[in-house]
């Protein structure tokens, strides 16, 4: 049985939203220090992101593996909770600024491209 | 937080655990923690934990989450083919891109075989050992007798020709390694 064209879009933003994510969340490192719940709470309010609850820890994970981020755990100042806090590496800066040129050109490109 | 939601909560924080079991220790100490920091962080912002946890997904799924994606990453961060490998096989049900990938890789070995051959056995019977072509045109690596139906091409021209088909199958498989690599991380 074939999926239903819902589901086939679906799947499709999953995947989209992938790429996406990932630029968003270097940009988002770019102003400091953040725990995955506010990164979350972030991508979701401040880069109109509609990211799965499941999917942004493996995400951060894989950047920290990948030298992009690093990480500390940290007492959380309000609530004295432990937080682990992801911070921006020199090189997922170099990172970031690449992938947002590209991005950039890709947009623009897609964007005149629609438009015809 | 109720005693039934915190079994609930332990119980699921148990099984992820398990589905991280391929992790290094300190990987799987830190998911496991900062998954429960965040179901705490959740209970307190006013969300239930089976709500939280319905959210992350199944404890196996969301593990296997992790793995998937630090596995794409050891591979890619250390360029190392053997790792690279290891992961398309473990995808090549799943994933068409790491079945190609394997599949390119299988073909390109092969090749390197046949230049492999070539090279060792060329000086033991130079006359009968080359690239041969038969009459219907189908090339092939191997031994010949030089009769009517087959005709050898390269001579000791194999020798070059073998180096330089393992050094473009080493480039070239390199490549098309990183390039299924990487789409695993898509």
């Amino acid at each position: 049985m074939s999926p239903s064209p819902e589901n086939r879009v679906e799947a499709r933003n999953a995947q989209f939203l992938r790429g996406l994510m990932e630029v968003a969340l270097l940009r988002l490192l770019k102003d400091g220090p953040e725990y995955g719940l506010e990164i979350l709470e972030r991508l979701r309010r401040d880069a109109g992101l509609n990211v799965a609850e499941g999917t942004i820890y493996p995400l951060l994970h894989r950047l920290e593996k990948a030298g992009s981020i690093n990480s500390e755990w940290r007492l959380d100042p309000a609530g004295g909770r432990p937080r682990r806090y992801y911070a921006l590496t020199e090189a997922g800066r170099a990172e970031f600024e690449a992938l947002a040129a590209e991005w950039r050109r890709i947009s623009r490109a897609l964007n005149a491209f629609l438009e015809t | 937080m109720d005693e039934k939601a915190y079994a609930e909560l332990k119980a699921y924080l148990r099984r992820l655990g398990w589905a991280l079991a391929t992790l290094p220790v300190r990987d799987r100490d830190d998911i496991v923690e900062e998954t429960r920091e965040h179901v705490l962080a959740r209970v307190e912002q006013g969300l239930s934990v089976r709500e939280t946890l319905a959210a992350l997904g199944q404890a196996e799924t969301y593990g296997r989450r992790f793995v998937d994606e630090m596995e794409v990453s050891g591979a890619l961060a250390g360029q190392r083919s053997l790792a690279s490998l290891a992961l398309l096989l473990r995808r090549a049900h799943r994933s068409a891109a790491a079945a190609l990938t394997l599949l390119v890789l299988l073909v390109l070995s092969i090749l390197a075989l046949m230049a492999i051959a070539a090279l060792v056995t060329k000086p033991f019977d130079p006359e009968h050992v080359g690239l041969w072509i038969t009459s219907r045109g189908g090339l092939y690596v191997g031994t010949g007798d030089g009769s009517s139906v087959r005709r050898e091409l390269l001579g000791n021209w194999i020798y070059p020709a073998a180096v330089l088909d393992l050094a473009a199958v080493w480039v070239l498989g390199r490549r098309i390694l990183l390039w299924g690599t990487r789409r695993q991380a898509r």
